[in-house]
This record gives C-alpha cells, sequence and structure tokens, in this order.
C-alpha cells in the first residue's frame, strides 16, 4: 500500500490512534501506523518505544488502545516486529503493567487482564520467541498470573502463518506444489508419488542434517584441543614443566595437526552457509595460532630435550641431497652417464646394470659392428653402451620407463628428409667415435635430438624396424635383434655435442642454460608455501607467474626467501632443494648467504634465492 | 449412480486426518482398525492411507508421519478433513504439552475449522498412563469454543476404544 506523505510521523499517528477521545479503535490510523513501521528504516524500534510509552499511560482507554496498535503490528509488521516483542527490553515493559512492583498497583485490571491473555496468547502462538514463554511462565511463578487466561484466537487468527516458516523440508517451492498437487490428487500412483517425495526430501534433510553434525563435531573437537593447548601454553614454563606434560601437548598439537585436514575438508563441503564457513575459517585460524605458538614456546624445548646436539641455528637436513639424487639417477641420468662412461668412477652403476642385460654379448657387437665399419676395439665401452640398452628393453623396467623418458628440446633438425631410423645408424656411429675415443672421419651429423623414446615406442614393429635399418648401409638382417627402443634411447638421450661432459653436469643439462633473473620474476597469486619454520628461522617458497622463463614452459620458478627473527646471526645459511626422479632442480646463487639477528625496528630483507624446477613430464 | 445407492443405502463417505506426537500408535490404529490385528510398525515418514468401513460409513482414513520435522506437512492434508483423530501416547507425560500445542495449531487452522476432533487417548493399557479427563484438561479442550471434541480412552494393540471412536465420528459428523 503506498503512503502517502502526509506529514504524518509514527508518533502523530500513534497519538491519533490512541486518542482517548476514540469512541472505538480507529483502524485507519491504526493500519497507517504499522504501514509507516514497515516503510521507516528503523520503524520496529522507534513504534515499540512509543507503543511503551502509550500502553503505560494512565489513561485506561490509551492504553487499551495502545495495545491494539501492538496487536495490529504483530500481525501487520512481519517477524521483525515479533522479534523485538520477544525481546526482553519489551517484555520486561509488559511486565511491569501487571508486575506490583512496578505499575500493577495503578494499572487498571482491563489493562492487566488484557496484558496476560495477550503475553499467553503469545507465547502459544509465536513459539520461536521463548521469551515471551519465559516471561509468562515467571509471572505464573510469582503468583501474579493464577491460571492461564482464555486463548485469545483472535489474536492469532491472521498471523502470517508460521508454519510455512516452520517448513524446513520443503524450502523448495517447486517441490513444495509438486508435493501439494500430488496430495490433492486421488490416484494412487500420485499418493505413493507424494510418499516418495516425502521419503527422497526427509532423507536428503537427513544426510544434511548428518553433515552438520559432524561439522560441529569436528569443529568442537578443535575447539577443545585448541583450548586445553592454549592453556597449558599459558601456564607453561620451560624450566619447571615436567616432561609429562610436554608430550601431552605434543599429542594436542599432533591432534590439531589432524584435525586441519577434516576442517580443509568442511570448508570445500560447506558452500551454502556462509556463517559455518566463518566458524570453520576462524576454527582453522585459531589452531594456526595455537600450534604456531606451541612451536614457538615448546617445541624448541622438546627438540633440544631430545637431542641435545641439535644446534637451533642450522637449518635441518634435507631428506635428499642431489648426490641420493645422482645414485639412484632417472633413465635419462643414465643415458648421460653411459655417454661418460670411459670415466672411470663410474662403472659400477654401469655394472649394475649390465648384470640385467639379457642379450649375449656377441650380438652385441654385431649389433655395433652393423652400424660401425671400423673394428671395435674396447669391449668395455661395446659392453657399457650395450649394457644400457638392455636396461632401456628389459622387461621389468620398460613399463615405467616410459612415462619417465622426458621430452628435450628440438635443436634444429640438420637432415628433415632423412628417416627416423636411418639417422639412428650414423648418428650411433657419431656416439661410439666419441665414446670410444675414435675419430672416423666419416660425416658427423649435428646434434639431432629426435623423436622421443615415447613416440618410438608406438611402433616397435619389428618389420618396420627391419625395413629402416636396411636403409643404412651393411647390415646382415639376423643383427636386428636389437629393438627400436634401445637404439632410439641413444638418439634421444644423448646429444652428441657435449659427449665429453662430466656425470653431474649431464645430469642436469636440461636446466644449465636457464637462468632466471630475479627481477624478472613477477609473483603469482598463489600464496606461499612455508617450507620451513622453527627455531626462528622461515623459509617461504613464492611461486612466479607462469613461464616466468618463456623459453622453457616446462619449468616453475619460485623465489625461496629466508628469514630469521633469531637474536644471533646465522652464518653460511645454505638451501637445498631435492626433487623427484622426473624433475631437475636448479638453485641459482642465493642473495646472500648470512641472515643477521633479527632486528624488529630495523628488519632487514630477507635472504633469496630463485629455483628453477623442470617438470617436462608434467608428473603433479 | 453410486452415489444415488449410497443416498439409498444410506452408505456415507467420511475424510478422516490422524495426527499425533511420533510414536503415538497413529499407524497402529489405522491397521488395527483395517486388519483386525495389530501390526509392527516403524515410524512414518510419509503417510499411509486406508479405508476403514464402519457400519454404513467408509472412512478413508489419512495417518501421517508425526515426527517433528515432518509436522509442517500436515497443513498439506487440511483440506476437505471433515474429522481430525488426535492420538495422545497416554504414556508420555512429559510431551503432552507439545501434544497440546500442535493440536491447537492443526484445529486453529481455517482449513480444518469444521472437523469433528476425536482424540485416542492411547496406550491406556501400560501403568500410570494419563486419564481421559487428565487428557482433556492437558491439552485445554475447553478452550475450543464451538468445537466438537471427544475424548476416548484407548488400547490400540488390543483395539480397545477403537470401533467406539469411529461410533462418535459416525454420530457427530456434520453437526
Amino acid at each position: 500500500m503506498a503512503v502517502v506523505d502526509d506529514g504524518e510521523t509514527l508518533e502523530s499517528l500513534l497519538n491519533k490512534a490512541t486518542n482517548p477521545l476514540n469512541h472505538e479503535d480507529d483502524w485507519e490510523f491504526i493500519m497507517n501506523f504499522c504501514d509507516r513501521v514497515n516503510q521507516e528504516l528503523e520503524g520496529v524500534l522507534t513504534s515499540t518505544k512509543l507503543i511503551i510509552h502509550k500502553m503505560q499511560s494512565p489513561q485506561e482507554r490509551e492504553a487499551l488502545q495502545a495495545l491494539v496498535v501492538l496487536q495490529a503490528c504483530v500481525k501487520n509488521c512481519g517477524v521483525n516486529f515479533q522479534k523485538e516483542l520477544g525481546k526482553y527490553r519489551f517484555l520486561n515493559e509488559l511486565i511491569k503493567l501487571v508486575s506490583p512492583k512496578y505499575l500493577g498497583t495503578k494499572t487498571s485490571k482491563k489493562v492487566q487482564d488484557k496484558v496476560i491473555s495477550m503475553l499467553f496468547t503469545w507465547s502459544e502462538a509465536l513459539p520461536d520467541q521463548v521469551k515471551i514463554r519465559d516471561a509468562y511462565q515467571m509471572l505464573k511463578k510469582q503468583g501474579i498470573v493464577a491460571g492461564d487466561p482464555p486463548y485469545d484466537a483472535s489474536l492469532v487468527m491472521d498471523l502470517p502463518p508460521s508454519t510455512e516458516d516452520r517448513d524446513t523440508l520443503f524450502t523448495d517451492e517447486d517441490k513444495r506444489k509438486q508435493l501439494e498437487n500430488l496430495l490433492k490428487s486421488t490416484r494412487p500412483e500420485d499418493l505413493q508419488a507424494a510418499n516418495r517425495l516425502i521419503k527422497t526430501v526427509v532423507k536428503e534433510d537427513e544426510a544434511k542434517m548428518e553433515k552438520l553434525k559432524k561439522r560441529s563435531k569436528t569443529l568442537e573437537e578443535v575447539s577443545n584441543n585448541i583450548r586445553l593447548l592454549n592453556e597449558m601454553l599459558t601456564h607453561f614454563n620451560p624450566d619447571e614443566s615436567a616432561i609429562a606434560d610436554m608430550q601431552m601437548m605434543k599429542e594436542l598439537y599432533e591432534g590439531c595437526q589432524k584435525l586441519r585436514p577434516s576442517l580443509f575438508r568442511l570448508a570445500s563441503d560447506t558452500d551454502d552457509d556462509e556463517t559455518a564457513l566463518m566458524d570453520i575459517l576462524r576454527a582453522n585460524d585459531d589452531v594456526s595460532r595455537v600450534m604456531l605458538s606451541y612451536e614457538k614456546i615448546v617445541q624448541p624445548k622438546l627438540t633440544s630435550m631430545t637431542d641435545r646436539k641439535a644446534d637451533g641455528a642450522a637449518l635441518p637436513d634435507k631428506p635428499q641431497s642431489e648426490n641420493a639424487q645422482d645414485k639412484q639417477s632417472s633413465l635419462f641420468d643414465l643415458a648421460g652417464l653411459s655417454l661418460a662412461s670411459n670415466e672411470p668412477d663410474k662403472p659400477d652403476i654401469l655394472a649394475r646394470f649390465a648384470g640385467k642385460k639379457a642379450p649375449s654379448s656377441d650380438i652385441d657387437s654385431s649389433f655395433l659392428l652393423n652400424f660401425e665399419p671400423t673394428p671395435v676395439t674396447s669391449s668395455s665401452d661395446v659392453n657399457s653402451l650395450f649394457s644400457l640398452d638392455s636396461f632401456m628393453t628389459s622387461p621389468e623396467t620398460q613399463d615405467t620407463s616410459k612415462p619417465e623418458i622426458p621430452k628435450l628440446p628440438c635443436p634444429p633438425q640438420p637432415k628433415p628428409t632423412k628417416s627416423m631410423f636411418a639417422d639412428i645408424g650414423e648418428l650411433s656411429r657419431g656416439i661410439m667415435e666419441e665414446t670410444l675415443g675414435k675419430k672416423t672421419g666419416s660425416s658427423f651429423p649435428e646434434p639431432a635430438s629426435k623423436p622421443t623414446l615415447n613416440e618410438m615406442t608406438q611402433k616397435p614393429n619389428s618389420s618396420n624396424l627391419l625395413d629402416s635399418l636396411g636403409a643404412s648401409p651393411a647390415k646382415p638382417a639376423e643383427v636386428a635383434i636389437s629393438t627400436p627402443l634401445a637404439s632410439s634411447a641413444l638418439t634421444t638421450a644423448v646429444p652428441p655435442s657435449v659427449p665429453q661432459q662430466s656425470s653431474n653436469q649431464a645430469n642436469d643439462f636440461s636446466l644449465n642454460e636457464v637462468f632466471v633473473a630475479l627481477e624478472s620474476i613477477r609473483p603469482s597469486t598463489f600464496p606461499p608455501l612455508t617450507a620451513y619454520d622453527n627455531n626462528g628461522i622461515r623459509v617461504l617458497v613464492h611461486f612466479a607467474k607462469d613461464h616466468a622463463c618463456p623459453s622453457r614452459p616446462d619449468t616453475l620458478v619460485s623465489v625461496v626467501s629466508i628469514m630469521s627473527t633469531r637474536t644471533h646471526a646465522v652464518e653460511n645459511v645454505l638451501f637445498q632443494a631435492a626433487a623427484p626422479k622426473v624433475m631437475k632442480v636448479k638453485l641459482q646463487p642465493p642473495s646472500n648467504t648470512q641472515l643477521p639477528a633479527y632486528n624488529p625496528i630495523f628488519s632487514t630483507p630477507p635472504l633469496t634465492q630463485v629455483m628453477v624446477i623442470s617438470n617436462p613430464s608434467q608428473v603433479s | 449412480m453410486g452415489k444415488f445407492f449410497s443416498k439409498l443405502f444410506g452408505n456415507k463417505e467420511m475424510r478422516i486426518l490422524m495426527l499425533g506426537l511420533d510414536a503415538a500408535g497413529k499407524t497402529t490404529i489405522l491397521y488395527k482398525l483395517k486388519l483386525g490385528q495389530p501390526v509392527q510398525t516403524i515410524p512414518t515418514v510419509g503417510f499411509n492411507v486406508e479405508t476403514v468401513t464402519y457400519k454404513n460409513t467408509r472412512f478413508n482414513v489419512w495417518d501421517v508421519g508425526g515426527q517433528d520435522k515432518i509436522r509442517p506437512l500436515w497443513r498439506h492434508y487440511y483440506t476437505g478433513t471433515q474429522g481430525l483423530i488426535f492420538v495422545i501416547d497416554c504414556a508420555d507425560r512429559d510431551r503432552i504439552e507439545e501434544a497440546r500445542t500442535e493440536l491447537h495449531r492443526i484445529v486453529n487452522d481455517r482449513e480444518m475449522k469444521d472437523a469433528v476432533i476425536l482424540v485416542y487417548a492411547n496406550k491406556q493399557d501400560l501403568p500410570d498412563v494419563l486419564t481421559p479427563t487428565e487428557v482433556q484438561q492437558k491439552l485445554e479442550l475447553m478452550k475450543l469454543k464451538g468445537r466438537n471434541w471427544y475424548v476416548q480412552p484407548s488400547c490400540a494393540t488390543r483395539g480397545d476404544g477403537l470401533q467406539e471412536g469411529l461410533q462418535w465420528l459416525v454420530t457427530n459428523q456434520g453437526q
């Protein structure tokens, strides 16, 4: 209803509606008052104050009319008004009217009866406003209300149907309509459908409730853990506290650690309820905070007790050093190693794989001879080369090796017209020459990095192989025992331009040409990863925006920053990183190797170091 | 034609809505009336509807689940209801107030204003149960001005009082 701005205010309207000179309730003013309450921003609050004033009027007629206005507001001004009615600040004013301690002695019986009847009826009809019921019960207990007054249905008659609000099941309007229609039908199958619909909805609701229960259980567990740990931390005294206490704290801390994933899961499950999400996030923050303070207060103490030698300044040993990586090198590394097989310090590795070789060395040699007219002189070198082949082709390693063979960047192809198997002959000859230290004087193809092993393995057809082998000069057909896998592995793995490189260089050659200037790195939106946070040393890994190294799309560039909040300077800081076999890590020189003592007023910038990770096979 | 014969032989139909808190015994009453023997029941999610013939009257009885969560659905069944059977578990003194609130909520609904109200004060076989008089007081039936109501003590498993309840409905229907 559009109310014209007629200069009336809530106050003036109420004055008219409650005018003691009115012979009967003036509904025009009452309804105008209700409309105005709904219209005004603070309508509910203002109106209740005004009504309180009027209903406590010593003028009986005025007070009674004010109560009528109140009834009308409860019916017409929505849930917000009912909520205000259900607050003690309003209920207390109603109670004052009937309590002999306040206005009870002055208020007329008519007004008092009316108030009690209203309180009683509303306590029944507005079950959501529990305080109305409490207020009424209190009056009963104090003996102010002797017996329940008649239930005044007129007060409830036009109440907005609260059953609608009660229905938490059929909140979906479509489903509600569907149910109503099905229930109106007389056909048995419709009734069955209605039954099914109800059952489904109830089941869904139960699942939802189960989820809620789980959520509140987890949150409760978390808050208990936090509270207990917090309490113990506040009473913690590093010199006096018993080991048992510290152990208990450790357990609580570990409990927190375990609960965090549950919180993450809850948060990702909770997409429809913002307040719940806030609760979860808050709990997560609290957990982080208490864990952090445990780490600061107790953990150093605990570690120093368990390991007296532990020096807080030292960075902990990374589980895998790069050396270790060499030892368990991937196929790819091995190819590099075999290249440098004339280096005396690596025979163990070669010997290890040589043990796996299946074909006899006679065939090995014939295979090699096949491509190489020059007689092979050093049989051990031949073996070492071939041992790699057999390793590559041996059935137990084949499956795993396939996805691990990285794709190399392809340098320009010098002889694109040549078939790939034709190249192999020449290429392997080149390799042979280099590895054996022999110069045959024949034409040496430029680094021809060819199809990867992955591509090659897609056509390991022996007849194909024979055909292609036929393209190379002087070859008895029976020699083609060697599989395409073996020969292709050589072609891919070995860049002939760097044949004499040391094994270490060969090992990370995929990244040794990569250099990323710190200035060129733009941070990504991905949050930094805390790699280490202990004893006042904090190592964060910040990730760069995608492809900070444009020439190498397979790399991930990140900046490692190391901060110290320790009271002493830390010297010779060395950050080491290890990566799975299929990846490569390169650490560029750090900005500094010293961390000065922490000064909260004049803080020094963190030590930074660029770390490039290559993940050619895109293993996640 | 059917209606004609119904009228001729005095057959009547009556739509009955049977409500009450969960575990009051509504489904047991329905099937005891329908089959004449007690059945094992599980909590009703949704509803059961059966036709029960008593004397010349075909009662179309809707037994609707009474769990707290599905009570808001009761109102969907109000339309056309001529008689309300409200079942009370007289052994459950703790929830009689709750039952009262629900009963008043139902009968105050506009769609239910013409329905006659039969209250089965059920489970009378159990010790220390509410008597029919107590039920009448606790439910504040006297406050239902201008309504036709009656409290019938019953024991659904044995069938005590059930027929008498139907008899009251037949007699008081449409008055």
